[in-house]
């Protein structure tokens, strides 16, 4: 068994892993591989290759095939979302992060497993993969965080080998803008999608936090997902196959 | 007999509702689906329901069974020919989701069906209007882990999560 805490990438994450053995070198690893991705693809430090290929210091035939990859997905997500999500907003710097944290944890969960762990549960800043049962015939149980109460959840969802992702707007608001108008999203508090993976579920919360009301359905018809949305007038949006917890 | 006149109604009417629903854009807690007014209409005088309605599937004069069952009556005048009557019936589940109906009778005529509650989409969303009612529900289940937007590392620290991070180093 193994917990451990650290906060990278402007992130607190935390893994729960709860198999037999020794996994050092691999948790080591994946701490590891948070912080070289917060090195190559934070839009916010000068030197990372996000930044340089903005600039224009590194054309696309320089860029490594991970860049490519998160690339890749923003243009498909973009695309998928009617440009609601978008990578690069007009007058502003590439920012692939909405793209970059979910590609990265469920990068780090497949290290983990790859190594032989079974059981974890890894959630990064409120982005969570989950593998196996925590307790013989018990599935991990995820709540959802109440987007009015930071202490309270909502809803208590159960996941067994998935991931679960929340993109919304507490306190003092959203950081996340409609690309198609270059404003903060309105309409919905809080958007969590349920998903195999969280590449998927962390760019589908996101996208559909960016539509406002409209994500509500567009979200519902993404198929191989469950959705929980919470609107600005407090009604709680969820789709059938939802694993709530009794 | 009256009574079960109008529990036979109601079975049509819930039936109707239903069969009549498709699934389709977000609408909210109250959407209006028009029932075609001259066609669906109730023998106001005999007393024979089961056979007068061939729509209805399993309509039986018991309203445990119907489509609509438990209905709430609330009647507003004594029977006059065409007095209005309104009626809900509670919330049933669907394939496609919670669905519940209000009947309207003008006499024995059908005059309108409302979906009080409808599925959202393609996908049976349900639109719950009460997060508060959700939230207390909750609250009791046990958790591992939380799901939400965690913003800073200043947020995080009086955060649910930072509280089950603290637990889970004590095992």
């Amino acid at each position: 068994m193994t917990t451990r805490v650290e906060q990278v990438m402007g992130l607190p994450i935390s893994l729960d892993l709860r198999d037999e053995g020794d996994f050092a070198e691999v948790v080591d690893d994946v701490f590891a591989w948070f912080r070289d991705v917060d090195a190559r693809f934070s839009p916010f430090k000068d030197d990372s290759e996000v930044s340089r290929y903005d600039r224009g210091e590194l054309t696309a035939a320089e860029i490594s095939d991970d860049l490519i990859e998160v690339l890749e997905l923003c243009a498909y997500y973009e695309q998928l979302s009617g440009g609601a999500f978008r990578a690069r907003l007009p007058g502003r710097g590439l920012d692939p992060c909405a793209v970059v944290k979910g590609w990265a944890v469920q990068r780090a969960a497949d290290m983990l497993k790859a190594e032989g762990a079974t059981t974890f549960c890894l959630n990064a800043g409120g982005d969570v993969v989950t593998a196996g049962e925590p307790e013989r015939g018990r599935p991990w149980r995820v709540g959802v965080r109440h987007p009015e109460q930071p202490l309270a959840v909502c809803a208590v969802l159960e996941s067994r080998n998935g991931a679960i992702a929340t993109s919304a707007a507490y306190e003092r608001g959203s950081h996340i803008l409609d690309g198609r108008s270059g404003s903060p999203a309105t309409g919905l508090m809080s958007v969590t999608v349920v998903a195999g993976d969280l590449v998927t579920a962390d760019a589908l919360a996101t996208a559909a936090f960016a539509m406002g009301e409209e994500g509500i359905t567009w979200a519902a018809d993404r198929p191989d997902c469950e959705i929980l949305i919470v609107d600005d007038s407090r009604r709680v949006h969820r789709t059938a196959g939802l694993a709530l917890a009794s | 007999m009256k009574k079960t006149i109008f529990v036979v109604a109601l079975s049509i009417a819930g039936f109707i509702a239903v069969w009549r629903f498709e699934p389709g854009p977000v609408q909210n807690t109250s959407a209006i689906a028009q029932a075609p007014p001259p066609s669906i209409s109730v023998p106001s005088t005999s007393a024979t329901p089961p056979t007068s309605a061939s729509e209805a599937p399993s309509s039986s004069p018991a309203p445990s069974t119907s489509e609509t069952p438990a209905t709430s009556e609330t009647p507003s005048t004594r029977d006059t020919a065409n007095k209005t009557v309104t009626t809900q019936g509670s919330a049933e589940s669907s394939r496609y989701g919670i669905v519940q109906v209000q009947v309207t009778f003008t006499g024995a005529r059908l005059t309108a069906i409302t979906l009080l509650q409808a599925p959202d989409s393609g996908r049976s969303l349900t639109a719950l209007p009460k997060l508060q009612e959700e939230a207390i529900k909750a609250q009791s289940a046990e958790i591992d882990t939380v799901t939400g937007a965690t913003e800073t590392s200043e947020s995080y620290k009086t955060s649910l999560q930072a509280a089950i991070d603290a637990k889970g180093k004590q095992r």
